[in-house]
């Protein structure tokens, strides 16, 4: 039995998405509440096995829930049901520990697979919300290989990638082996071509992403 | 139209005043006024710094040995105990000229006040600066050759300049051919002074010029920064007015003491009484400068409002008719065969969606200014697939502190306005954003290498409200952060906005 806990500050939608989970006759939801402060308390209270959870919450937002759970280290598997799909959001949702993003309107057979797929601990999201950050780190890519990604794919040489990003050519040309070898290509031609087939840079990249020091 | 209009009355009025202080500082002084009693000898109390009697080594408080008077005034000579000179240009004649001119300048400085008072009717300016025009002619040809051929040599430099300023509103191309032309006339004096001692009035003629030259661009720079505008509006216009008043007084007794025998105290009754008029001075006055204020702050009042409208319709959006359509969604699920249905609806959403963000985007509200950014970026991105969009912009950290709401959203549409600009306007390939974010400092730039905001077009659209520059310049001032804007090399535009916590 998957345990759910649906946050939801829209009365209509949260029974809405208590009908659509329960559809699944593995799934229980044990507490539909519109708050954060609800939200905690009943995480607090009781075993969640998947927390559904939309961004706007009557007192405050999704992010800030997530911000207070990982601090209690209390976070369950969540998953974030969204009236929209702007990239920002996904990628804010991942950095603080969402592991699906969905949307509202999503047919129901996409949202039970995204319930169950997070509570399984594995990632879900909605077609058209991978962005570039996931694809990432689905495909294993560090920041600073996306930086040289993006060079690549701007027509830049190593040389210059190097001088972008402040190291050496060498070790540009390591992370550009690196990624060959990982997905089996022969050039960085090849490289640039998959990347942009696969939409690997969906999203512009900050160069700053690059300078961030870890732990942020 | 009526801005020119206005200009070319204050602008005459400014040639005539100027014209005037040239005719005082080049022929206004005698070279020398010597004062005679019965029973003491004679004293030098004045000599014109600078001139040929000064050269002398003649200054004032000397005593007067001999003066003996010649045919003509070029003949005379004087002595005194200091030394010996061939002679003065202590001609009665001009003296007499200048104090007949003194009225005229008079008026023509009282015009441009008044010129600058009626910037907003453009009849009333110009009708006073043809007025002052017509005096002023008048004035000159009856008066001695030294003014006219001052004047005329004035005229002569001062009309490319002025004809520039009036066809042509770059007034930056102005200022270098001011500034080009003044120097070349100050040169022209210097060299005529030093080596022909012959040309003396035409050397006395170019120094005129490059003071009415450098008049101008000292009106020109002024005009430019509009730095005294906005002083004036941060003062509350009845004080502006009691300022403008008691100065412009002050400034006419002490000029007319200094250049006309009147006793002070006459003057100074004469201020009191001009006070006593005052009052209606000060209504008209004060309500001029209200007048600029209030369009001021109507204009942030009526941002604010739109900007409080366009958040109020985003979050019903939201908050009613995007939830009862997904919950509408949800319902249909639990009903096969209506499929087509939800999917219809599904659109519906999507343009709520879509109507929402571009009304405010959410994540501004939700994740904060970088977020806000990036999505104005990818935007960009999206709908211009042959311009290159680069950007630099501090990444989205949710548990960093945030910089208070409204800086956020101004420095949020004052990017989104000049990446639009840049878009559409500016023909640009490349554009690059750049934005560093922080709770007390927040630093935005927009720069394109497009064709650039000509000076004059960017006034223009300034007084006309367009291209939005006005907009993002009251966006920040109504935060209290810099902006500007300047051309970049070789050719394009950079959009800067910079804003940082009081302490």
């Amino acid at each position: 039995m998957t345990r759910v806990l649906i946050v939801e500050d829209a009365e209509i939608v949260a029974s809405g998405l208590r009908a659509t989970i329960e559809q699944d006759p593995a799934n229980e939801v044990v507490a539909v509440v519109p708050s954060v402060e609800l939200a905690e308390e009943a995480i607090r209270s009781k075993r969640i096995d998947v927390l559904v959870c939309d961004i706007r919450l009557a007192d405050g937002t999704a992010f800030d829930l997530l911000k207070r759970l990982a601090g209690r280290d209390l976070q369950p598997p969540t998953l974030i049901v969204s009236s929209y799909d702007l990239p920002q959001y996904v990628d804010a949702a991942l950095q603080l520990g969402a592991l699906g993003y969905v949307l509202k309107t999503a047919p129901a057979r996409e949202l039970l697979a995204a319930v169950t797929t997070v509570a399984a601990r594995g990632g879900a999201y909605g077609p058209g919300l991978v962005t570039s950050v996931i694809k990432a780190k689905q495909l294993g890519l560090t920041p600073r290989d996306r930086s040289v990604v993006a060079g690549i794919l701007a027509g830049r040489t190593n040389d210059e990638i190097g001088a972008e990003l402040g190291v050496s050519r060498k070790t540009v040309e390591v992370h550009v082996s690196n990624m060959l070898e990982r997905f089996g290509l022969a050039s960085r031609v090849e490289l640039a071509q998959r990347a942009e087939h696969e939409q690997w840079l969906a999203s512009p990249v900050s160069a700053d992403e690059d300078r961030r020091p870890k732990g942020t | 139209m009526k801005h020119r209009l206005a200009g070319v009355g204050l602008l005459l009025a400014a040639t005539v005043a100027a014209a005037y202080v040239v005719a005082v500082v080049g022929w206004g002084q005698p070279e020398i006024e010597v004062r005679l009693t019965n029973d003491q000898p004679p004293t030098v109390v004045w000599v014109l710094p600078g001139g040929p009697v000064w050269e002398r080594g003649i200054r004032p408080t000397q005593t007067v040995t001999s003066i003996a008077a010649g045919t003509s005034p070029a003949d005379w000579a004087m002595t005194t105990t200091d030394g010996r000179i061939e002679n003065t240009a202590s001609d009665p004649a001009i003296q007499l000229a200048m104090r007949d001119w003194l009225p005229v300048a008079m008026l023509a400085l009282i015009l441009c006040l008044a010129a600058w008072l009626a910037i907003r009717r453009p009849q009333i300016a110009t009708a006073l600066a043809v007025l002052a025009v017509a005096i002023s002619a008048q004035a000159l040809l009856s008066a001695d050759m030294p003014i006219r051929s001052s004047a005329a040599g004035a005229a002569a430099v001062t009309a490319p300049p002025l004809w520039l300023w009036l066809w042509s509103s770059r007034t930056a191309r102005l200022r270098v051919v001011v500034s080009v032309m003044a120097g070349l006339v100050a040169l022209v004096w210097l060299t005529a002074r030093a080596a022909f001692p012959d040309l003396y009035d035409i050397a006395e003629i170019a120094r005129a010029a490059a003071i009415i030259i450098g008049l101008l661009l000292v009106a020109a720079v002024l005009i430019e920064q509009r730095g005294w505008r906005q002083a004036l509006l941060n003062l509350e216009g009845r004080r502006a007015a009691d300022l403008f008043a008691v100065t412009a007084v002050l400034t006419v007794i002490v000029v007319v003491a200094v250049l006309t025998e009147v006793p002070l105290a006459a003057l100074v009754l004469g201020g009191g009484i001009a006070l006593l008029a005052y009052p209606a001075v000060r209504r008209r006055l004060g309500s001029t400068i209200d007048e600029l204020v209030l369009s001021e702050v109507r204009g942030r009042a009526s941002l604010a409002a739109v900007e409080d409208e366009r958040g109020r319709i985003a979050r019903e959006l939201h908050d009613a008719p995007l939830q009862e359509v997904a919950a509408v969604i949800r319902d249909l699920d639990r009903h096969p065969g209506t499929e087509k249905e939800a999917d219809m609806l599904r659109q519906a959403a999507s343009h709520l969606r879509q109507v929402t963000t571009e009304l405010r985007p959410p994540v501004l509200d939700d994740l904060g200014l970088p977020a806000a950014l990036q999505h104005v970026v990818a935007q960009a991105t999206a709908g211009s697939p042959g311009i290159e969009i680069e950007s630099d912009i501090t990444p989205v950290d949710l548990y960093s502190g945030r910089a208070p709401a409204q800086v956020e959203l101004a420095v949020f549409r004052i990017v989104q306005e000049a990446v639009e600009n840049a878009l559409r306007h500016s023909g640009a390939t490349l554009i690059r954003v750049v934005a560093r974010v922080g709770p007390t400092e927040v630093e935005a730039s927009v720069a394109d290498d497009g064709r650039g905001i000509a000076a004059g077009a960017a006034r223009a659209a300034l007084q006309a409200g367009h291209l939005g520059l006005a907009t993002m310049a009251q966006r920040a001032a109504l935060i209290g952060a810099e902006f500007s804007t300047q051309p970049t090399v070789p050719h394009g535009t950079l959009v800067r906005v910079h804003w940082q916590a009081k302490r």
